[in-house]
């Protein structure tokens, strides 16, 4: 495709990255998109990309919204960029406060996901690398065991309990005052 | 069964821990799929909510497993009450309890309300309460501590002195101290961060105790974060802080009263930005850093010394005759500021002549409050600011007052003087809020409309410019004296009688009155 361009079309697929799920789905994105994965970065930094980043842990369900995350939160970055000189600019506020809203509404959007694909998610940011979209989501598991028992937390995420009984009773006297 | 649960385990975790968990015999093990059996009636469910035969609601999880280092992040996202509870969930929740990167105690974090709980009570609680959570942390992986104490007890001083030798490690990157006010008579062991225990100091945030550095300080090559807020610190142990802390890159210096001078060596060759607030003895602020691009100084009668200062941006000013010293030093110390905002509550003269220009300078923000928009200052006068700022291209005026002092010109009318300013081409906004009928804040708007050229809107507030019911989060707007209410009348009529004809077609006209909504006062 980018053998038969012109120049510009040359220079403008060379900005383009494939990304190929664990389905063998492809998806084209810009560059300013992909390295918000740092993974990707990296992989790009030591010209790694041609013929496309096959990630065999992420499924072609994930990488759409993670794709979706990282495309909005580009522009973020580049919005950022472009404000930055005029920062106590009373108009310029006013942009980058209608910005930010518009993002957090995204963020609250983006985690309207069911437990499962929310895991996913964190575990494609995890591999990925995309810190921002790491802490979205593990924010999010964290709030959802405010006020909740360890025995309310492991059953929500189905977590082993391997500790003996002499080990569980001394740390719960230890931590005896978030109980109360 | 127990091969596909090894498969997932092994997958997502670390062998060495799942086989040191399965040895212990206590699994229940991950049924495939990573689906939840439902233990109560044996049937598989995967339903993520889930009534059990208890009676209670139960959410159930069916999904993958997240990898300890995950779960470990999680955990520290977790405020710090349910993160001690979450301790005894499993091992892999109790190992990075253990080495929990950031600690931020306070009494709410700490669930320490008032309850019935006596001021010592609480004090002695917060104690032990921090001492037992630290005396049981690893001493691995703390990055972050934030103490915010509330409540200060006799012996407070001497756990936190074994705090802070506890926590000041070489892996500590920020460390916030908040003592309780003036009680703490605590002085800040900075011999802590030599010999290269605080080498890897990024942030520094502390208050209300004292700051002593005669002991040499050898090690905060990594600090640049510094704020000190209420800390009694001389200009001689500021200095010696400085001097050791090369990559600073912002330092706030809040309430600091006994620092009569501050002096920025030009050895900060990264500092960027700095804050002296309200440090009310400080006469003299000099900065020789070369790379500052912003500050913010606010307090009274303070000198301002400015050396090499062309990377300089954006500033803040509020001192005394801050218009008077803006307009007369700051164009030829800082020849590139392009934002400056400035306010003050007394100014001694009108707004003079600036001897050179503000080529750069695009934004200029004037807040005129209480003692400053008295008749003795001229606010016309300002249109002398504005000439010497070319390229401007947005202008903000605030006038703050209780009873409007000057005469009105709709009760008083006479003409309306006229200067032979210059063109303005570049500016496109300006706005005045507290717009009142005095007959200078009326001469500005005439001199705007008369000499902007590329003006887009002119917008004359005639409230003190807080956000409307319409957007502020109360829903409500600010309630306005009934003076200022009838003087917002009064600016309405102004704007009628002498500005509205004099707006070109291009430009748009924006004049607020109170709240329609909330002001209700009869005239």
């Amino acid at each position: 495709m980018a053998s038969a361009g012109s120049g510009d079309e040359k220079a403008a697929a060379a900005a383009m990255i494939t990304l190929i799920s664990s389905d063998n789905e492809k998806f084209e994105v810009t560059e300013a998109t992909a390295t918000l994965s740092q993974t990707i970065r990296h992989m790009i930094e030591d010209g790694c990309t041609d013929g496309g980043v096959p990630l065999p842990n992420v499924t072609s369900k994930i990488l759409a919204r993670v794709i979706e995350y990282c495309k909005k939160h580009a522009t973020a970055a580049a919005g950022e960029e472009g404000s930055s000189s005029s920062f106590s600019d009373a108009a310029f506020l006013e942009v980058d406060r209608a910005f930010l809203e518009e993002l957090e509404e995204f963020d609250d959007a983006f985690l309207e996901v069911d437990r499962a694909t929310l895991f996913d998610l964190i575990l494609a940011a995890n591999y990925l690398d995309i810190k921002g979209l790491l802490n979205l989501t593990c924010q999010k598991v964290a709030d959802s065991v405010k006020g909740k028992t360890p025995e309310q937390i492991r059953e929500m995420y189905n977590i082993v309990n391997d500790l003996t009984p002499e080990e569980e009773a001394e740390i719960r006297r230890e931590t005896q005052w978030a109980f109360e | 069964m127990g091969l596909l649960a090894l498969n997932r385990l092994v997958s997502f975790q670390r062998q060495r821990q799942r086989q040191r968990r399965r040895r212990r015999g206590q699994i229940r093990p991950p049924p495939p799929n990573g689906l939840v059996c439902s233990v109560a009636n044996g049937k598989r469910s995967n339903h993520e909510d889930d009534d059990s035969p208890q009676g209670g609601k139960r959410t159930r999880y069916s999904g993958p497993d997240l990898p300890e280092d995950v779960l470990g992040h999680i955990h520290s996202l977790m405020p710090l009450q349910d993160a001690a509870r979450a301790a005894s969930v499993s091992h892999a929740f109790l190992r990075s309890w253990r080495s929990r990167p950031n600690i931020a105690f306070s009494s709410s974090s700490l669930g320490l309300t008032e309850n019935g709980r006596g001021e010592n009570k609480i004090a002695s609680d917060f104690n032990s309460r921090v001492d037992h959570i630290l005396k049981r942390h690893s001493g691995f992986g703390l990055r972050t501590l934030e103490i915010e104490f509330c409540g200060y007890k006799a012996n407070t001083h001497c756990y936190l002195n074994s705090w802070l030798e506890f926590a000041v490690t070489p892996e500590l990157q920020e460390l916030t101290l908040m003592l309780p006010l003036k009680k703490a008579k605590y002085c800040f062991p900075s011999s802590l961060f030599s010999n290269g225990r605080g080498n890897s100091i990024r942030h520094l945030n502390i208050s209300w105790c004292a700051f002593s550095t005669t002991v040499g300080l050898d090690s905060l090559k990594n600090l640049t974060n510094v704020t000190l807020r209420d800390v009694r610190i001389t200009e001689d142990e500021l200095g010696c802080l400085l001097s050791n802390s090369s990559a600073l890159e912002q330092l706030n210096l809040i309430y600091c009263s006994k620092i009569t001078c501050v002096k920025i060596p030009c050895l900060l060759k990264r500092l960027s930005c700095f804050n002296v607030l309200e440090c009310d003895k400080v006469r003299l602020i000099e900065n020789k850093a070369p790379n500052v691009s912003c500050f913010h100084i606010s307090g009274g009668q303070v000198q301002v010394s400015l050396a090499e200062s062309l990377q300089v941006k954006h500033i803040v000013l509020r001192i005394d005759s801050a218009i008077s010293y803006a307009c007369v030093k700051l164009p030829s110390a800082v020849p590139n500021l392009e934002n400056l905002s400035i306010f003050s509550s007394c100014e001694a003269v009108s707004t003079p002549l600036s001897p050179s220009k503000f080529l750069h300078l695009k934004f200029l923000c004037i807040h005129l409050l209480g003692a400053a928009f008295s008749p003795a200052y001229d606010c016309f006068s300002v249109v002398y600011f504005l000439d010497a700022a070319p390229s401007l291209e947005t202008f903000v005026l605030g006038v703050s007052q209780v009873r409007m002092q000057h005469d009105s010109i709709v009760e008083y009318p006479s003409p309306l003087r006229q200067v032979e300013g210059r063109w303005h081409n570049h500016l496109k906004n300006v706005k005045i809020t507290g717009f009142c009928s005095s007959k200078s804040l009326v001469e500005l708007a005439c001199y705007v409309l008369a000499n902007a050229t590329s003006l887009d809107c002119l917008t004359l507030d005639t409230t003190l410019g807080a956000p409307r019911c319409s957007v502020n989060k109360l829903g409500k707007c600010l309630t306005m004296e009934e003076d200022m209410v009838r003087e917002s009348q009064r600016a309405l009529l102004a704007v009628e009688a002498f500005i509205v004809a004099r707006v070109p077609p291009a430009v748009k006209l924006v004049v607020l009155g109170p709240c329609s909504l909330c002001q209700d006062v009869e005239l």
